[in-house]
């Protein structure tokens, strides 16, 4: 912990590393943590926190959230804007998986309609959300067709079949991102997500059924604006990105960047980190093609959650419009993107990179859906799949302090390979299904890998965020349900 | 070397071929990366490096000894180090899982260095997935750049080794 011996504390919750920590960084770095989560931070943080304050162009401050742990170049929690004509795009600071995200769903059922099915729901969750290695949607498109998808997103989905008129006001941006560029997408990266569609994917990527924690519905009041009227309401919550499509736009400007540092005389102390400005053409090329992987991955998830309005279809014989399933919210946890704050006393728009990090914009935001605008959007934390989620909400003090950003999750603490020996898959869903949940996964050693004792306590996250006034507490979500690949 | 007769004359003088060699071998290392999974690949030459690592990568996503050697596929890649070389067959190898769902068991590697390029042929052996057949594992999404690089800490007599460190 001597790195953090450098570190001023600014409130309870939230740290300094001044600039003077070490030569080159242009901007402090600050780190939101509660004594016990600072302690518990591995030191890869502090290093990586420090390594992006160098990076040209970056604005206020670097920052790593409450769940961040060490990543790529950035660490994961890591959030850094910069200035449009000074500063870096760097796929180190979006992530491989571009536009990871939650996303919430609700239902009018409660615990007692769907407990006694929950079987029968998860197991044909399973048969229509395809999950695991190298799988394939159900959603066939022409390369003209994926290109739209790439610009378009949800609208694009809506406007096909794959989901309701109002799913596209519920999302991120309104389900797109402006400024894509397919002409800048690899044919090899087209050819990888093209058929991914719908696909939930690997790794900690998940659809959960869960349902209001009746102890810790926090803001009875806020979770009615969000449509949750019930304390054992029925939710579900999607965690997954831009599959293969995604992770070959990063690999190939890794690979662009990697070369295009030496023409912008731009150094890095992590190859990682390899980044170029964003006013160059290899910047703009990248960020067209970025902007294509995250409106996939908007439209991923919601073909998913078409496919969950199936599955409780057929499971509860109710048309899903009577089931009241309608997006709650879709955030993005792995995105850069060009947004106006107030810096140095005055507003101008700055490119936020968040990896591992969420949008928390406060009340009267234009970005927020008018149904919630008045309110502050609505922020979605993911947890492991044993220990829960939660609903938050974004505020003015986020917008004030870090760029309208806060925590997505409650990050690792242990490597796949460590939870795998102290727990067999088997034992894990005999455990799981012991406490209330019932979990399908594509393979047992997947499953082992996502155990719960592999992730920082979520709920320690969640409480300092919430003091730190970043993002405050609406319903703890409890897992009842869970398909994972 | 039928197979390899896309290799210049220019590539000859350093062509690594799969004939003669000894041993390769790769070993996962656990905590270099929390979320994800990285290993450290071996070889007497260039070519068994490669396909240790071919195989490390594989092993990742299924256990081999599932996956039946039924389809033939034989890929071609230039890239302008020995680095990139191999991370440029390391991703295209998840290309072909996710673009063409194949997954395969064995790698006949070959290696041609070059002063400006370098040039590496496959040929590979394994099958469509299969969810029932397959003990399928982890979907890899990428290939980093962390730590990642070929060398050869013994100096010229030693064998090659290369850090990789996939995104899970």
């Amino acid at each position: 912990m001597t790195e953090v011996k450098n570190a001023k504390q600014i409130s309870d919750v939230v740290w300094e590393i001044p600039k003077s920590y070490k030569a080159g960084m242009n901007v402090p770095a600050r780190i939101y943590a509660s004594k016990k989560l600072l302690e518990e931070m591995d030191s890869g943080v502090f290093e990586q926190v420090t390594n992006v304050a160098m990076l040209p162009g970056i604005v206020k401050y670097s920052y790593a959230m409450a769940d961040a742990h060490w990543g790529y170049g950035f660490p994961i929690g890591g959030v850094a804007a910069f200035d449009l004509e000074k500063g870096v795009i760097s796929p180190g600071g979006i992530g491989f998986d571009i536009n990871c995200g939650m996303r919430l769903v609700r239902t009018n059922l409660r615990l007692s309609e769907v407990k006694p099915k929950i079987k029968e729901l998860v197991d044909l969750l399973f048969r229509l959300v395809p999950t695991g290695v190298g799988v394939k949607g159900t959603v066939k498109v022409n390369q003209s067709q994926f290109e739209d998808v790439m610009k378009w997103g949800v609208k694009w989905c809506a406007e096909n079949d794959y989901g309701w008129e109002d799913d596209v006001s519920k999302v991120e941006e309104g389900g797109f991102i402006k400024g894509s560029n397919p002409s800048k997408v690899s044919q090899q990266a087209s050819s990888r997500g093209i058929s991914q569609l719908g696909t939930l994917g690997s790794g900690n990527h998940y659809c959960e059924v869960q349902v209001v924690d009746p102890a810790r519905f926090f803001d009875v009041k806020m979770g009615k604006q969000f449509g949750l009227v019930h304390d054992d309401q029925v939710v579900v919550m999607v965690h997954c990105g831009s599959r293969g499509f995604g992770h070959q736009v990063a690999s190939d400007y890794l690979r662009v960047f990697d070369s295009a540092m030496k023409k912008y005389n731009i150094t890095v102390r992590d190859r990682e980190l390899a980044c170029a400005p964003f006013s160059s053409n290899e910047g703009a090329d990248y960020y067209g093609a970025m902007v294509c992987a995250a409106n996939m991955a908007f439209a991923n998830r919601q073909v998913i959650v078409h496919r969950i309005r199936e599955a409780f279809k057929q499971v509860f014989h109710k048309d899903p419009e009577a089931l009241d399933m309608h997006i709650i919210y879709d955030v993005c946890h792995n995105i850069a993107k060009v947004e106006r704050h107030k810096v140095d006393g005055g507003s101008r728009d700055v490119l936020v990179h968040r990896k591992g990090a969420t949008r928390s914009f406060g009340p009267g935001h234009p970005d927020i859906p008018p149904a919630y605008r008045a309110l502050g959007q609505p922020v979605i934390i993911g947890g492991s799949m044993e220990t829960g989620s939660y609903l938050l909400l974004g505020t003015e003090r986020a917008m004030e302090d870090t760029f309208g950003s806060t925590a997505h999750g409650s990050g690792r603490t242990m490597s796949r390979t460590a939870a795998k020996k102290q727990v067999s898959g088997r034992d894990l869903q005999q455990r799981m299904e012991k406490n209330g949940i019932y979990v399908k996964a594509a393979t047992w050693e997947g499953l082992a890998e996502e155990a719960g004792m592999a992730y920082k306590d979520i709920s320690e996250v969640v409480e300092t965020m919430h003091h730190a006034g970043i993002s405050l507490k609406v319903a703890a979500l409890r897992p009842i349900g869970n398909i994972k690949g | 070397m039928a197979g390899h007769t896309f290799l210049s004359a220019r590539f000859r003088h350093g062509l690594l071929a799969t004939k003669g060699r000894r041993h390769s071998d790769y070993r996962f290392l656990s905590n270099i990366a929390l979320a994800d999974i990285a290993f450290v690949a071996r070889g007497d030459s260039l070519p068994s490096l490669f396909e240790s690592a071919a195989r490390a990568l594989t092993d990742v996503m299924v256990d081999r000894r599932t996956v039946v050697g039924r389809v033939t596929r034989r890929i071609e890649i230039k890239s302008p180090t020995v680095d990139r070389l191999l991370y440029d067959f390391l991703t295209e190898l998840i290309v072909v899982k996710d673009v063409d769902s194949l997954l395969f068991k064995d790698f006949k590697v070959s290696v041609a260095t070059g002063s400006r390029e370098q040039r590496l042929a496959c040929e590979m052996r394994g099958e469509e997935i299969d969810r029932d057949r397959h003990a399928l594992r982890n979907d890899v999404k990428a290939v980093t750049m962390h730590m990642f690089g070929v060398k050869k800490p013994g100096g010229k007599a030693g064998r090659w080794e290369a850090t990789v460190v996939l995104d899970i």
